[in-house]
This record gives structure tokens, sequence and C-alpha cells, in this order.
């Protein structure tokens, strides 16, 4: 996260962590660095920053407008809150922030792992399927001719 | 070939459409010049194959090209429309990240004035193209199983039909249990090995491109043939004008080549083949003295009419795993219980039922087809599990009908990257479609509670849907109310031709690559027959 200072930083993590947070079994969005993925070859780009940093700003701004508090001082509902006033006010920005959490959370090597999902790419290993049963279509050749004629 | 002219025949554009053209006339010894604004693809380097593939969906293998911003593409206003045209810039065209979903259209579709009180009828008929079905079907390879009951018979297919698998299985459940037609889906994929290239893997998702072949985009079925016989494909080239002499016909392009300089080529005649937005967009650029409103558009039809197919998602969430992600993302099992027009109904014509599947976990967590993430917070985590390799989302694509605000115009404050007007897009929904949408959304949650889901999923119609860009220059005898005839030879001008899904009057409801296939064929056999009299 070069692009960003420390305290943004640390207000990042926290609002990941609100969007997807850590259960007994999953880190949350905001415990593990999305940006490192170093199997991955396409990183955050140029526009995806800018939109976290007025992200950030807009998420500074409202918590103080609101609550008058540093959003990273609020209760985990009060946070919940102002990021559900983001979302209602700026659903185009919250929505690509949605788009980077969620494409790097399910990038992240130790998430698939424990989501026991393959790191595997989609080609070209593949997937065994069982070919189709032809004989399987018998009832709807029963029921008959199902177009038009056109004469 | 007159003496100033370097190609007996020039094509613009490199698609699905020009592929076939091309080569057919390559077989009859005319020399062809292809123009394509974009590149190659190197199949080995499809995002399918690296581990992020599902990210690169969302980058520069999207499929609309205002957020792809690649250099081949050109921006689209897309203000006034709620479904945003998609396309892929590069030989082989949008198939290269295609579904390859490749049904053809039926008899009754080109009759709807006959049959059905509206719209117009084709001037030619299924009958007309059918021979020519049939060949291309044997250059791409079809999967499938003859006999479908939703169509006249038709030759057996070249390879068997793909596997429906577990997910697959389960939506069948519910058409058999309400006794609806179904049938396994025609398929421009390999089943099996097939003209010397392999057979699908299952990986699936085919939209970011098949990287051994199976599928059977033009870039490796007519194009090799095609350069073979002797057709001049140049990629990185940008048309941004057809020329005229002083008799009015075409006599060639002006284009940007690869570093930006402005070239002339000269033909006897040209042929234009960029989609039902490229297109319009071309011949409208191509103002002069003798037209002023854009070329061959004495009509002014030029851009208008123009038909998507709007497709209403819906997905059941199953309890058990069904490997949803398995397997060709839109190759699976089709219906076409509810396609033809039924009085009883209010509305007309109708829809085809597409099985889809459902790609790995970026797309399931930002919604796939439902165009909606799943929600954030406490709950994520619970609907992600809930979801993941355990939906059947089913495609209502409709059939759309056509209207005269429904077109293509110039922009002329938005530019591509050689300075070219974009094209921008008005449409609205119809109101025959808003209910057929609706009427779907039932018939596709009836089959998935049927086939035993508890939870059902609706978008009512895709923003991302643009796929089918059709009707923009369409064809008809009479030259007040069609911009070319049923050969693709504009009204206005005899040696200009145009032969891609622009020409469609009428829409159909079933994926429309096959048929654009067949008739670019079909418009290529009148050529090479009657070329004396046409360039």
């Amino acid at each position: 996260m070069s692009f960003l200072h420390k305290e943004q930083t640390q207000l990042f993590m926290q609002i990941a962590n609100c969007i997807i947070p850590p259960t007994d079994n999953l880190p949350g969005a905001g415990n593990i660095d999305i940006f490192d993925n170093k199997e991955c070859d396409l990183g955050i780009t140029p526009k995806q920053e800018n939109h976290i940093i007025e992200f950030l700003d807009k998420t500074s701004k409202t918590s103080f407008d609101i609550l008058e508090s540093h959003f990273e001082d609020l209760t985990e509902s009060n946070k919940i809150k102002i990021l559900k006033t983001i979302e209602f006010d700026n659903l185009n920005l919250f929505n690509s922030m949605l788009q980077i959490l969620y494409s790097g959370y399910y990038s992240n090597a130790s998430v698939l792992k424990a989501k026991h999902l393959p790191a595997k790419a989609f080609q070209p290993d593949g997937f065994n399927m069982e070919p189709f049963e032809e004989s399987s279509v018998t009832k709807v050749l029963n029921r008959g001719k199902k177009y038009r004629d056109s004469l | 070939m007159s003496k100033d002219s370097q190609a007996d025949i020039l094509v613009i554009g490199a698609g699905m459409s020009s592929a076939a053209f091309c080569w057919s006339l390559s077989k009859a010894g005319f020399k062809v010049v292809c123009l394509e604004q974009g590149p190659w693809m190197n199949p080995e380097e499809y995002p399918t194959t690296h581990l992020d593939g599902e990210r690169h969906l969302s980058y520069e293998f999207h499929s609309n090209p205002n957020v792809r911003n690649l250099p081949q593409d050109y921006p689209v206003n897309t203000l006034d429309t709620p479904i945003h045209p998609l396309m892929f810039n590069a030989v082989g065209g949008s198939a290269i990240h295609w579904g390859a979903h490749f049904p053809r259209m039926k008899p009754s579709d080109f009759k709807v004035k006959t049959l059905d009180g509206i719209a117009d009828d084709w001037p030619i008929s299924y009958e007309d193209l059918n021979p020519f079905f049939d060949v291309n079907d044997r250059i791409t390879g079809v999967a499938g199983l003859s006999g479908n009951p939703a169509y006249p018979p038709m030759p057996d297919r070249q390879t068997p039909p793909l596997s429906i698998g577990k997910q697959g299985a389960k939506l069948v459940e519910g058409f058999e249990k309400l006794g609806w037609h179904w049938w396994p889906a025609e398929s421009a994929i390999n089943s099996v090995p097939y003209d010397g290239r392999p057979a699908c893997t299952y990986g699936g998702p085919c939209i970011s491109g098949c990287y051994n072949k199976a599928k059977s985009s033009a870039d490796v079925t007519y194009w090799p043939r095609a350069i073979n016989n002797g057709v001049s494909l140049k990629t990185g080239v940008r048309v941004s004008e057809i020329t005229l002499n002083n008799k009015g016909l075409a006599n060639g392009v002006i284009y940007f080549d690869q570093k930006g300089v402005v070239n002339k080529l000269y033909a006897d005649a040209v042929v234009v083949a960029c989609n039902g937005v490229g297109t319009p967009r071309l011949l409208l650029n191509s103002k002069s003295p003798r037209f002023p409103d854009g070329l061959a558009n004495n009509s002014g039809l030029v851009g208008k009419n123009l038909m998507f197919h709007p497709v209403a998602a819906v997905a059941g969430v199953f309890e058990d795993e069904i490997e949803s992600h398995k397997g060709p993302l839109a190759c699976s099992v089709t219906s076409y219980e509810y396609y033809e027009t039924d009085t009883s109904r209010d509305f007309v014509r109708g829809f085809q039922l597409q099985l889809n599947r459902q790609l790995g976990p970026i797309t399931t967590s930002l919604g796939g087809a439902l165009e909606k993430p799943i929600p954030w917070g406490k709950y994520h985590h619970n609907e992600f599990d809930e979801r993941l390799n355990k939906l059947v989302p089913v495609a209502a694509l409709i059939e759309d009908l056509p209207e005269l605000h429904n077109e293509v115009i110039l922009d002329r404050n938005i530019v591509d990257s050689n300075g070219i007007p974009a094209p921008k897009v008005n449409y609205k929904v119809s109101e025959n479609s808003k209910k057929m949408l609706q009427y779907s959304i039932e018939r596709c949650t009836e089959v998935l509670e049927a086939a035993g889901s508890k939870r059902i999923l609706i978008n009512p119609m895709l923003e991302t849907a643009g796929w089918h860009l059709l009707g923009t220059t369409r064809m008809g005898d009479d030259p007040k109310t069609s911009v070319v005839n049923k050969f693709g030879a504009a009204h206005d001008v005899k040696n200009l031709f145009v032969i891609d899904g622009s020409v469609f009057v009428t829409a159909g409801a079933v994926n429309p690559t096959s048929t654009i296939q067949a008739i670019a064929l079909f418009m290529a056999d009148n050529l090479k027959r009657n070329a004396r009299n046409s360039i």
C-alpha cells in the first residue's frame, strides 16, 4: 500500500475489516495486504488508487460531520453507520471500493486456502465432466415439434 | 480490377462475418484485402491461463470497450441507453471473449410480419440460408445433438454435446417436472478433437479467451484458411472514411496505419463488417456532397432500428454444491418453450432460456450476471458460502423489435485515438420487451423452484447485455425502408456492401453469430456469382 501514508493505511484497514470482517477461520480484508498478490499479474490501477484515497477522505469527513469523531474511534455499529451513509450517497464510489476489496480478498492465497478453494487458473487443467447422456432427451422428443413453420 | 485498385474487394473489420465472407471469396480467386483495427490475439497469453484470470475480466478483458479503453478500442457514448454495447476489437472480433453459444435463428424469425403482424418480414428465409448454415457449421465445428424438436431437421452435429454437468442436470429436473422443452446447447466449442483443434477441457469461462483453441472463434477457424488462400489481412489499422469516385461508386478507404499516418487504399468494392455500432458509425462518418447525411443514407435509416437482446438474469440458490463453475460459461442447456408467439400472452414474440455457469470466487462475490455485489458486513461470508458453486443462473434472452428511435448516431465531442468521432447509442426498452422480461422472470423462477431451489435472486435486466448489435443498416427490397438489399449491397451505392449483424430486419431471440455468418456466406456466394454486375 505504498500509495497510502501510515494514517491512511490504518483507516483503510479498519474500513476493509468492516466490509469483509474477520471470523474464527478467516482473516478480515483489513488483516491481509489485499494488494500483495504475488501470483497475480494485475495490480491496482492509478484510477483505483484515486478511488481509495477519495473513499478515505469521504469516510473521515462523514465521520466528523455526523458523529464528530475520527472513524477509528467509533464503535463497530457507528462505523457501519458511516459506511452505509457513504454507500447511500456515493454508490459508484462505494461499489468501486467493493470491487477492489473483493477482487483482492478472493485472490489472496491464505483466503483461498482457508475457504478450501483451489489456487489454480481456469485453464489449461480444466475439469473432468461426465459426457452428456443422449437418452435423457427422450421425453422432450416425445412432447413433439416445438417450432412454427414460416410458410 | 480497375487500374488504380489494390484489391478486388476491400473488407473492413476481421470479426466473425468478415472471416466467413473473406474465406468464401478467397476460394474464387478474388484479391481480397481486410483491414482490422485490432491485433491478432495470442491464445497462450489469454487471462484464462493466469491465476488471477477473473481479475482481468474487470480490466483489459472487460467486455465493455469504455472500461477496457485499449488503443484499438473506440469509446461509445452510453449516457442514453440502459443496455451497454459490448464488443472486442481483434482478429476474430467479439468472438474472442464470446460464450460460443451457436443456435440458428428459426424459420418464424424471418416472417414476423406475416405470422404476427408486427415489424417486417426479411427478404430472405431460413430455407435460403439453410445450405450456408450447414457450411458454416462444418467449418466451425458445432457440438450438439441433432433432432431438436424446436428446429427443422438439420445434419448431425460435428461433435457430441458438451457435458451439462451436475448444474445442468439440476435444471433439467425442473424442465421435466414442468414438461417444458429443453435441449443441450448448440456450441461452437469442440467437445472432442475436431479439425485439428483439441477438445474443451471444461475449465471455462471462455469469455477470457480459450487458450487451446477448442472454442471456434474465427481467428482459429476461417482466418487461417482464408489467409492460406491468399487473403491479405492487415491489423492495427483503422478506417476513418469510405471514399467515392465521381460516378458515386465506392473506390476505397482512408485509414490510419499503426503509426497514425493517413493512407488511402483503392478497391473495386468495399465491404463493411464492423458490427451494429461500428458499421453505422463508419457510414455516418463517411460524408460527401453526394451523401451529406452519411454514406448510403438516402433512406435516413443508417444507424436506426438498433436492436439488442435484453436479458433478465434469474439465479436459483441450491443447498448442495452442484459444481456450477465447471464448464463453458454459456453452453449447457437451453429451452425454447416460450420462443414462439402465443396470443394468450400480453406480448408478441418470445424468448430463449439459457443456463449459464458461475465462474469463480471473484465473480461470485461481485455478483456476476446479477450485477450486484454480495452484501458486505457481517453477513458477507454466509452469503458467499451460500452462493459459491451452488447457483443455477438462467438467462432469459428476449426478442427485441426494431424501433426508429433506437439508434446509433455520432457524438462529435468524443473521439477515438485517431480523432474519429465516436458513436452514441440512444435506446429505450419497449413496452413489449418490458412485459416479456417480467413474464420470463416468472417462468425462470418457476423452473428453478421446480428444480428444488429455495431462494431466487433476480436481475430484472442486465446492463451488460449489449453483445448482440443488430439492425442498424437493415436489409430489404425497398430503398425507402432499408439500407441494403438481401445480398448486402447498398441501395444507394451498388459496390458497397454490409455483411454483419447490422443487416438484420428483426432480431429473433437466439444468439446471432451462427446466423450472421450464414448471411455473410450467402452474400459472398451471390457476389461470386454476380461480380461482373456488382463491382
